[in-house]
C-alpha cells in the first residue's frame, strides 16, 4: 500500500512537471515570429544602408533571406545571419547594402518614407511586412565633389553601453548651428547627446560643453557625445539607426550637414525576450 | 527455463548498449528487444507481469524498428552542444516510461516468481532493483521537461548523474535476471537451478 502511494506521489510530480514546464514553454513561445521594430535614417547612396532584425521561435524553420522597397532599387542584403541565440527564440540579422552598380544618376530628392518592405522567407514566400519606420534621405548622385568640406574627421568612439563620440576637426572658419535627427523627439529622454569643444584651437586642451550655435576656427575640434538609455520593454527590443547631423553654415553662407552615426542594436537578456515575448502576446490576444 | 533468463540478460545488454560507427548502430535495439521478448514469451503464463513486461518489450521493438528504419529519434547527445526540441525530449520520454513499465514487470514478475519458491534473498533483491529503476527513472522523467526552459549545459551534471543511474539500474537488472535463472529455473519448490533440456548452455552471458 506505502509502494503504491509512493509510485502515485512519482507519477503525480512528473506529470505536474511537464504540465508545468510545458506550460511555461508554451506561454514564452512568440505567438508569431517577425521583425522588431525599426527606427532608421539611412542614406541613399553606396555603403551600408540598415541591418533588418527578425526574431523567431527557435523550431521555426522560416527565416527571412531579403527584402525589396520601391525607391530604393540598389538595396541588397547579404546573407542572412545568427545575431543571437536566447534560450527560446534566435534574433536573425539581414544586412541591407546600396550595390553601387545599381545606383542610377538623380538629382537631390525628397526624402523616402517606408513602413513596410517586400520580404522575401526562405520557404519561398513573399510577404509585405511592418518592419517600423525607415527614413531614406536621398541626395543628388553622383555627389558633386568639387568643394572640400569645412570639417574632417579626427576621432571616433562607440561602445557596448550604447554610446559613442565623434570628434571633426574645422579645416576653414565655420559656425555649427545645430543638431538634429528624425528621431530626437521619439526619443526624448532615451537618448542624450553632448557638444563639446576645445577651448582653443590647435592645443590638445581638454574639452568643455558647449552650446550651439558655436563659432569654431580653423584646426579647432567639436566633439558630439551620445548616449541610448532605452529602458521600455518595447524600446530595449526596437533597433535605432540615428544620423545626427551637424550643421555648419560657412561665412559666405553655404551650408555643409556632417553625420554621426548613433545606432543602437539590441542584444536582449532572456528576461528583456520575455517581456517582449509577454507583451506580443498581450497584442496578439 | 534458464535459456528464457538468458535471453532477457542479453536482451537487456543488447537494447542498454549502443555501438555506432559512422552513425551506422553495430547492436541495434531491436536484436535486444527481441532477444527480450522471445525470453519473456517463456515466462508470461507464469504471472500477469512477466505479460506487462512483453507487451513494453514490444512496443520499444517496434519503436526501434520505426528508428532504425529513421522515422522517429529518440534520445539526444549530452555532450553534442544541441539544445534538444520538444519532441525528442516528448520522445525520450516516452521510450523511457515504456522501458520503467518493462522493467516494473520484469522485476515484479521475477520477485512473485520467487516468493512462489520462498526464494527470499532474490524476492528483495527484484524489489530493492525494481525500487531503484523507479527512482532513477521516474528521476529522469521529472527532470526531462526542464530542459524546455533551461539550457542542457546548466543541468548537464545533475542530467548526468541520472543518467548514470539509470544506466547502472539497468545493469542490476541484467544481473537480476541471471541470478533469477539460476535460483528460480526450473519448477516451483524444486529449490531452482536446474536446466531445461540442457539448453541453458547454448546461450550465456559472462558478466
Amino acid at each position: 500500500m506505502r509502494a503504491r502511494a509512493v509510485y502515485l506521489i512519482a507519477t503525480a510530480l512528473i506529470v505536474a512537471s511537464w504540465l508545468a514546464n510545458y506550460g511555461y514553454y508554451r506561454y514564452y513561445r512568440l505567438p508569431e515570429p517577425g521583425f522588431l521594430r525599426h527606427y532608421i535614417e539611412t542614406t541613399y547612396t553606396p555603403s551600408v544602408a540598415f541591418d533588418l532584425l527578425y526574431v523567431a521561435n527557435k523550431d521555426d524553420k522560416r527565416k527571412p533571406i531579403s527584402a525589396t522597397a520601391d525607391g530604393l532599387e540598389a538595396l541588397r542584403f547579404y546573407p542572412v545571419q545568427v545575431h543571437q541565440e536566447l534560450s527560446r527564440q534566435t534574433i536573425y540579422a539581414l544586412r541591407g547594402y546600396f550595390d553601387e552598380n545599381r545606383m542610377q544618376e538623380r538629382p537631390e530628392g525628397e526624402p523616402l518614407r517606408l513602413n513596410a518592405l517586400k520580404v522575401q522567407y526562405s520557404d519561398g514566400s513573399v510577404r509585405e511586412e511592418d518592419v517600423g519606420e525607415i527614413i531614406a534621405y536621398r541626395p543628388a548622385w553622383p555627389p558633386d565633389k568639387t568643394k572640400e568640406p569645412p570639417v574632417r574627421f579626427s576621432s571616433g568612439r562607440g561602445s557596448s553601453d550604447n554610446s559613442g563620440t565623434t570628434v571633426v576637426t574645422a579645416v576653414r572658419q565655420i559656425t555649427l548651428s545645430g543638431v538634429s535627427s528624425a528621431w530626437l523627439e521619439k526619443l526624448g529622454d532615451s537618448f542624450r547627446y553632448e557638444i563639446r569643444t576645445t577651448d582653443t584651437h590647435g592645443m590638445p586642451q581638454p574639452l568643455s560643453e558647449s552650446t550651439v550655435p558655436l563659432e569654431l576656427d580653423t584646426e579647432q575640434t567639436v566633439s558630439l557625445e551620445y548616449q541610448f538609455k532605452l529602458r521600455e520593454a518595447a524600446d530595449v527590443l526596437s533597433v535605432y539607426n540615428v544620423q545626427l547631423r551637424e550643421h555648419f553654415a560657412e561665412p559666405d553662407g553655404n551650408q555643409y550637414d556632417y553625420i554621426v552615426f548613433a545606432n543602437y542594436t539590441p542584444y536582449p537578456t532572456d528576461a528583456q525576450m520575455r517581456a517582449y515575448v509577454r507583451e506580443m502576446r498581450g497584442r496578439a490576444e | 527455463m534458464k535459456r528464457a533468463f538468458s535471453r532477457i540478460a542479453w536482451g537487456l545488454g543488447l537494447a542498454l548498449i549502443d555501438v555506432t560507427v559512422n552513425g551506422f548502430d553495430l547492436l541495434p535495439d531491436v536484436v535486444g528487444y527481441g532477444l527480450l521478448m522471445a525470453g519473456l514469451a517463456k515466462l508470461v503464463s507464469r504471472n500477469r507481469m512477466y505479460k506487462l513486461a512483453w507487451n513494453a518489450a514490444a512496443v520499444q521493438l517496434v519503436l526501434s524498428v520505426l528508428a532504425l528504419l529513421g522515422l522517429t529519434r529518440s534520445g539526444f547527445s549530452l555532450t553534442g552542444g544541441i539544445e534538444p526540441s520538444l519532441n525528442a525530449l516528448a520522445l525520450t520520454a516516452a521510450g523511457l516510461a515504456i522501458e520503467l513499465a518493462m522493467l516494473y514487470g520484469l522485476c515484479e514478475g521475477i520477485r512473485l516468481d520467487a516468493l512462489e519458491r520462498d526464494k527470499e534473498r532474490l524476492a528483495r533483491s527484484a524489489r530493492n532493483r525494481r525500487h531503484f529503476a523507479f527512482a532513477s527513472g521516474a528521476g529522469m522523467l521529472f527532470q526531462l521537461p526542464f530542459q524546455l526552459n533551461q539550457s542542457l549545459q546548466e543541468m548537464l551534471p545533475f542530467v548526468i548523474l541520472l543518467a548514470l543511474c539509470v544506466l547502472f539500474s539497468w545493469l542490476t537488472i541484467v544481473a537480476l535476471a541471471r541470478q533469477a535463472g539460476r535460483e528460480i529455473a526450473g519448477n516451483p519448490g524444486s529449490g531452482g537451478g536446474g536446466l531445461d533440456d540442457g539448453e541453458g548452455s547454448m546461450i550465456d552471458m559472462r558478466v
